[in-house]
């Protein structure tokens, strides 16, 4: 197969939706209403070319003064008059009108002016189909942008071409703009209501003669940079993560909670898929902080990722236990990572998850919580099996053992695993941790649920959490007069929120 | 900047001012209409476009416009490219050789109070030298 050549765009995770790039000499239209941001990725693609591919660019205004132009670029730190200077930019005020009669000149100005700077790149900002024609009618739009579209594929320019529309039909009823059929690659940009809040998105719904991503991805425009494209979470990676996606069941990873490896065989094996729930309180958060702190002990690096509290208050919290995790973050082996989960932006914050995983390299991850995650994105749809699917393939890849907590909201004992989130088939391993009522007392209890390709200790076990020492499963046989009460193992029915305690003479022989 | 002690108050320019004086000759203005011609180059310092189109944007008589563009292709501010049977005609605003008197002349009329000055003041010389060729702010559309 010949090799393509593509013109990168330059700007962030654009390329990567666009499968490497544009193919040189397409004609492509960026639609989107006003705010949507064309101008600004039309503008970005011309410095791009010009500051970091060598391609020099023109960039023809209808509506916006240049020198407007020129004060919002330099906010995104791009200082178009130097590469003007240099001989590398041109910005050409002009008429709809008159644009369209040059480009279809053999001798036309503007792209003489094009070629005197060797231009590569075009950005033609507010073309509005109805005024593209002679007539006032959309009759003649089709071919005049057609015109359009010969006189920039004989110069060999890239062009992006940005559209004011006034909305998006409904793509099922095919009322889809003329020129759409024209043009090389169609980009849609959107900004689409999230309950109270906006988001960007961004679409390829063409592209000919190349492979894209498909579906609606965000992006975001970031002062001092541009923009910034997140490619949608669902879109599917390339074919190592999935080859990938399986733990190492020869290699152990250790809880760092006492007694907890001994039901597990071991430990987690590396590389899987762990899921800790129980409702608040029940210890979930120190069972991830001691896991961070065994990592740390032993010289492995591990990211813990929280939406529930700010890196101050996880410190915090591990230092109630006894474990001090600031010299382990100074020696780069933990990684506290703090997103606010008002209105995240779920493709960015994966994007951002992949990044560290890939620059950390971190062998043990926890990620609290699910439960917020699923707050955001909410129990319907795909959105949140979409994302953990995602996460769990990651950290998969990169043989990166994870524990995911969740918060199940039942007071005592658990109905389902995951609620409303049917997520736990995903799972490789569950530990459930809860509340039991013996007498007048609430006592924490742990069961291992689920454990893939591993023989496991299946009884309920109570644990404990000390201050200053954390979390600690304790032995089933309590050991004669080290306390009054009656150990798990004397109870029927402890997960099922109604213990009862076996006869006297019972099963006593079970607990061997 | 030529004007570098008067960079605070630059805009509070008064037609009195030989600060004013000063930037109307560096920048070989006769009348109103060269001014806002100026202008609009130094905001669109390329642009292809009809004179007509030009006298739009401006607001002026297209007679005015046509020798305020003569008078800036004269001083070498602007350059012209001709095309035959294309509507429009690219101009360019040669910016270097502008000089720094283009940056306080645009600071200048940043404020309609310092715009209206430097006016003021050329419709005054237009009246002192009798020159009746120039209809000046008289013959604007709009200002």
């Amino acid at each position: 197969m010949p090799e393509r050549d593509l013109v990168k765009t330059g700007i962030a995770g654009l390329d990567d939706i666009l499968a490497g790039g544009l193919l040189r000499g397409s004609v492509v239209l960026v639609e989107g209403t006003a705010g949507t941001g064309k101008t600004t990725l039309g503008v970005e693609f011309i410095y791009r070319g010009a500051a970091e591919f060598n391609e020099p660019g023109v960039i023809v205004l209808f509506e916006v003064s240049p020198d407007k132009l020129v004060r919002d670029a330099a906010l995104f730190g791009w200082d178009l008059p130097a590469l003007e200077r240099a001989g590398r930019l041109k910005i050409v005020f002009t008429t709809r009108q008159v644009f369209q009669q040059e480009v279809q000149q053999a001798d036309s100005l503007l792209l003489d002016e094009a070629a005197a700077i060797g231009a590569r790149r075009i950005f033609v900002d507010g073309l509005v189909p109805r005024t593209m024609g002679d007539g006032d009618t959309r009759r003649n739009t089709p071919e005049a942008f057609h015109l359009l579209a010969e006189g920039l594929q004989r110069e060999r320019l890239t062009a992006i071409l940005g559209v004011e529309v006034a909305g998006f039909p409904d793509a099922r009823l095919g009322a889809s703009l003329p020129e759409e059929f024209i043009a090389d690659t169609v980009i849609q940009l959107r900004t689409e209501p999230m309950e109270r809040a906006v988001q960007r998105s961004i679409e390829i719904v063409k592209a000919r003669g190349q492979d894209y991503r498909m579906g609606r991805h965000s992006f975001s425009i970031v002062d001092g940079k541009g923009i910034e494209v997140y490619r949608r979470v669902q879109a599917p990676r390339d074919s190592l993560r999935e080859e990938a996606a399986a733990f190492d069941p020869s290699t152990r990873v250790t809880t760092g909670v006492p007694g907890l490896d001994d039901l597990m065989g071991g430990g987690l094996f590396l590389g899987s898929t762990t899921l800790v729930v129980g409702i608040t309180g029940s210890g979930k958060s120190v069972m991830s902080l001691q896991y961070v702190a065994e990592g740390a002990r032993r010289g492995e690096r591990s990211i813990m990722l929280t939406l529930d509290e700010p890196r101050a208050q996880v410190l915090r919290n591990a230092a109630t236990i006894g474990i001090d995790l600031k010299p382990s973050i100074d020696k780069g082996l933990v990684r506290l990572v703090y997103d606010r989960p008002q209105e995240i932006e779920i493709d960015r914050h994966f994007l951002e998850l992949e990044k560290i995983v890939k620059e950390f390299r971190p062998r043990r991850a926890v990620i609290d919580s699910l439960s917020t995650y699923g707050s955001s994105l909410g129990p319907t749809g795909r959105s949140f099996r979409d994302f953990f699917h995602a996460v769990v393939a990651l950290m998969k890849e990169h043989q990166v053992t994870t524990l995911y907590n969740h918060e199940n909201p039942e007071l005592l004992g658990m109905s389902s695993v995951m609620g409303p989130y049917g997520v736990s088939s995903l799972v490789d391993n569950v530990v459930l941790l809860n509340w039991v009522e013996l007498g007048d007392t609430f006592r924490q209890a742990l069961t291992i649920a689920k454990m893939r390709a591993n023989a496991f200790d299946r009884t309920t076990r109570e644990c404990e959490i000390v201050n200053g020492q954390g979390m600690r499963v304790l032995p089933r046989e309590i050991p004669p007069g080290a306390t009054r009460r009656l150990a798990f193992w004397e109870y029927f029915g402890l997960v099922a929120r109604s213990p009862e305690r076996h006869p006297p003479s019972g099963l006593q022989g079970s607990r061997q | 900047m030529i004007f570098p002690g008067r960079r605070d108050v630059i805009q509070k320019i008064l037609p009195t001012d030989s600060v004013a004086l000063q930037l109307v000759e560096a920048a070989g203005l006769r009348d109103a209409c060269d001014l806002d011609l100026l202008l609009f180059f130094s905001r669109h310092p390329r642009v292809v476009l009809s004179s007509e189109q030009l006298a739009a944007y401006v607001g002026y008589e297209l007679a005015q416009v046509a020798r305020a563009l003569d008078r800036l292709l004269e001083t070498g501010l602007l350059r012209r490219t001709l095309n035959q049977g294309a509507s429009g005609r690219m101009y360019v605003l040669e910016v270097d050789s502008a000089g720094e008197w283009l940056e306080s002349l645009r600071r200048v009329c940043a404020t309609p109070d310092g715009r209206n000055s430097l006016k003021a003041l050329l419709k005054q010389r237009q009246s002192q030298n009798g020159d009746s060729s120039h209809r000046g702010l008289s013959g604007a559309r709009s200002s």
